[in-house]
Order: C-alpha cells, then structure tokens, then sequence
C-alpha cells in the first residue's frame, strides 16, 4: 500500500479506501452490534480528521487509526447503556456464510473478554504479528503473548478441539 | 480457522458505501484542530516578501512608517492550559478511576434547569457513600439488593451569586454524582450552575422500593451537568470548555489543554478558551437572560 502523504490533510479519502473495511471488522469484533458498529466508525475517523495529525510512518497511521478504534469501543461497551442493553448481535448473515466451525470459533473469539479478545481476533483474523500487537496496544510483547496464550486457552475450554494451537 | 472463512468475514463485515460517503461528509465538516501547516508556510512566505518589500522601500527612500516588529512567541499565540492554572493540587483531585460513560453532550439548554448560578472557592471536597436496601422484583419476587452509590460534597463559598436566592458570601454544599473527569480543587474557583436534587438519594431502576439505608442528601445541590471541566476563574479571565458556545467571542482566546488527561478526560477537555471578566460578563449574563434565568 502507497498511501503519497503522511499528513492527514491530503489524502483523507485515500486512507479512508485503504483501511475502512479494516477499521470497521475491529470494531464490529468489539462492539458486535451494527448500529454500534457504525457509530465507532464513524468517530475515527472525526478524530482522524480532527486530529489533523501527521504520521512518521505509515505504519504509525495504521495502528493509530486502530488503537482510537479500539479506544471508541471501549467507551461503547464501558458505557452505562450499553451495560444494560441485552444484546443483540447481527451476525445472521455470517452464520449463513460461514461453516458451522468457523462461526463458533469467530462467535467464541468476539465474546471472550477484552484483554484476551483484542490480541486473539487481531493476530488471527487481522493477521498482525505480536509486535505489531504491542505497538497498537501500548503493551508489552511479553503482555500479549500472555494474553494470547490465555485467551487460546478459554477458547480451548468453550470450543474443546485445537483451533488456537501456536 | 481457515483462510476462506477469514475472508468470507472480511467480505461480509463491512461498511456500506452509505456510510463510508456520510462518514466522509460528518468529517470533513468538522473543525480541524491543528494549524494547516502549508497555509502556515505560505503566511510565513507572504510575511518575509512583505518585510523584504518594507525594506527595500525604506533603503530606496520611499517609505518612511516604521515596520512593525512581531516578537509574539508560540506561547503567547498559543494559551496553555498549565501556565494558566496551578498544577500542584490537580493529582490529588483526580478520581484514582478511569471513568467511561455514555452522556448526552453538553448544551446550554440545560442551564434552564438552574436554580442557582453561583461562583465561588472551593472550601473543600469529599465524599460521600450510601448504602441502601430495597426490594426489586426483577429478579425474583420480593427480592432485596443492595445498593451502593458515591457522591462527592463540595463546599464552596458563593463570592458571586449569577442567579438564584443564595446570599453571596455563603458557603454552600453542593452534592453531585462522582461523575467528575476533573474535580474542583480546594483554593481554586469555579462557576458552578446548580439544580436541585430533591432531599434524597435516586434510586437506580423503576419498580425499587426502599427498605432501609440512609438516603438523605447534604444538599439538595447538584452540579447541572457533572460530565466536564466546570468553568474556573482565573486570575486572567474565566476558562471554559468549547461546547460553551455562546461564550465564545472574537476576543475569546484558545487554550490548549496541555496536561495529561485520562482517555475519558480527554472527551471533555480537548480544548478550552479563555475569555476576560468583561467579555464573559457580558456572554454570560446574555446566556443566562436567553435561557429564561434572568429577564
């Protein structure tokens, strides 16, 4: 990916091309709720036209955007309504396209807790190294490899089977 | 998990092209919070040729006016929040929490609500804990829960009163939810709109009834909208938050929050402005009449 500029001012659109299915998965993977789902999106990226930033790198850009994304989640699913709200996930359509397996697993992905979640859906489904991990968090690589390997192992004690096996 | 159910995903769980153009558009038509940098170069630009111009002019004899120097610094041009408030009581009064909440955004509407406008010393500030009992039947028939709700008591003496019947020098408690991002200090001053609460404690949901526990107030007193910095006088003017819209004056100057802030601060402090005892007299008692406090 060849995104010309650094800067936020020029090539608004062209970041947007470029990570706005990304950004919206994680965030969908957070919040499961559509309507959620579309508000987060929303709000990074305001923040990412606000914040006018410039970006030392361009992988700078992509964990920024992510990082504000995950923060816009937890303040979703941190928030007094949403506690309260019985959920509703729209994941009928993913139900319908994907094997039976695969949308346990997902499901069972999406709904452990945040700490294990976030590491375990990025690593597996957004493809990021452990690194790249603990640079989007702020957390340590030790940190995430910890809260990888424990969230496979919740995983292991909801699904049974090897799915999650290093 | 295999790649093809991976990508079935990436190809399912998506934005609509509706989104994207309407995400595009609320964004775009947001104020930006940084200077433009290529526009900042071309005023550089355009004042270098026009001091270059003024010399020229005045080895050539034609132009006898005196060039005005600009020895603003980046600090003066840019108020930071740091150098305007004092910072050694501000750790101490920050919640120890990271409190996240989903509110309804600030609006000077809501000042219609006041019973009183007052401002003030923060005398002091504590809390408060009640623990009440009550009967809820969601759960199960005659059920008891346990509540446990936190509220913070802040006395403040009234120095000025905006509006209300609260006598100006009287020191008055107000009682308000632990819902500050940045509490009032001791020693600093603020102007606080207040409501009334009533004598006792809400309880959480519908359909509760009380048992026992003590549910009775300090105050009938509670902050209007507890969500964000309140305003704080200061020796040079009164700060506030930018949702206070109508307070904003081309004299009203920006300040940037330069402290470190917790990612719920962060919501409500992104920037601030400061405006002169005249200027803010003048808004704000225009506010006041506007809301339908003050005739």
């Amino acid at each position: 990916m060849q995104i010309q500029s650094l800067r936020t001012d020029d090539c608004f659109e062209e970041v947007m091309e470029e990570y706005a299915d990304m950004i919206y998965r994680i965030a969908y993977a957070n919040v499961r709720v559509k309507a959620d789902t579309d508000d987060v999106f929303q709000e990074v990226w305001c923040r990412y036209y606000q914040k006018n930033k410039t970006f030392e790198s361009e992988e700078h850009r992509r964990n920024w955007l992510i990082n504000v994304t995950l923060k816009c989640c937890k303040k979703i699913y941190s928030s007094v309504r949403y506690k309260r709200t019985v959920l509703t996930d729209d994941m009928s359509l993913l139900k319908e396209k994907l094997p039976e397996r695969d949308f346990e697993i997902y499901d069972a992905v999406i709904r452990l807790p945040e700490k294990y979640r976030i590491p375990v859906y990025l690593y597996y489904y957004e493809d990021f190294s452990v690194n790249e991990i603990s640079e989007i968090t702020k957390t340590n690589a030790s940190t995430v490899r910890s809260q990888m390997k424990r969230g496979r192992e919740k995983l292991k004690e909801i699904l049974g089977g090897d799915d999650f096996d290093e | 998990m295999n790649k093809e159910s991976i990508e079935i995903i990436k190809n399912t769980v998506k934005p609509d092209s509706s989104l994207i153009e309407k995400t595009k558009a609320v964004a775009m038509s947001k104020k930006r919070t940084k200077t433009h940098i290529p526009a900042l170069i071309a005023a550089c630009l355009l004042v270098i040729l026009c001091a270059s111009f003024a010399v020229t002019k005045i080895q050539s004899g034609d132009f006898t006016g005196t060039v005005p120097v600009n020895e603003t610094t980046e600090e003066e041009r840019e108020l930071l929040y740091s150098k305007l408030v004092p910072q050694e009581s501000l750790k101490e009064n920050k919640i120890d929490r990271n409190v996240i909440l989903s509110v309804a955004p600030f609006s000077e509407t809501y000042l219609k609500d006041s019973v009183a406008v007052i401002e003030g010393e923060v005398l002091s500030v504590g809390k408060k804990e009640y623990t009440v009992i009550y009967e809820f039947d969601k759960f199960e028939k005659g059920g008891r829960l346990t509540q446990k709700t936190e509220t913070l008591i802040i006395e403040i003496r009234a120095d000025k009163v905006w509006f209300g019947d609260i006598k100006e020098g009287e020191t008055v408690t107000v009682e308000t939810e632990m819902y500050f991002m940045m509490l009032p200090a001791v020693g600093r001053k603020y102007v606080l709109p207040l409501c009334d609460e009533g004598k006792e404690i809400k309880l959480d949901e519908a359909g509760q009834t009380y048992l026992s526990g003590d549910i009775r107030r300090d105050s009938i007193y509670s902050i209007i909208y507890p969500f964000q910095m309140q305003i704080e006088r200061i020796e040079n003017g009164y700060l506030f938050t930018d949702n206070w819209i109508s307070l904003i004056t081309g004299e009203t100057k920006s300040v940037k929050v330069d402290i470190p802030l917790t990612e719920a601060e962060e919501e409500y402090a992104d920037k601030m402005y400061l405006n002169s005892e005249e200027v803010f007299t003048e808004q704000f008692l225009k506010l006041l009449a506007n809301v339908g406090l003050l005739n």
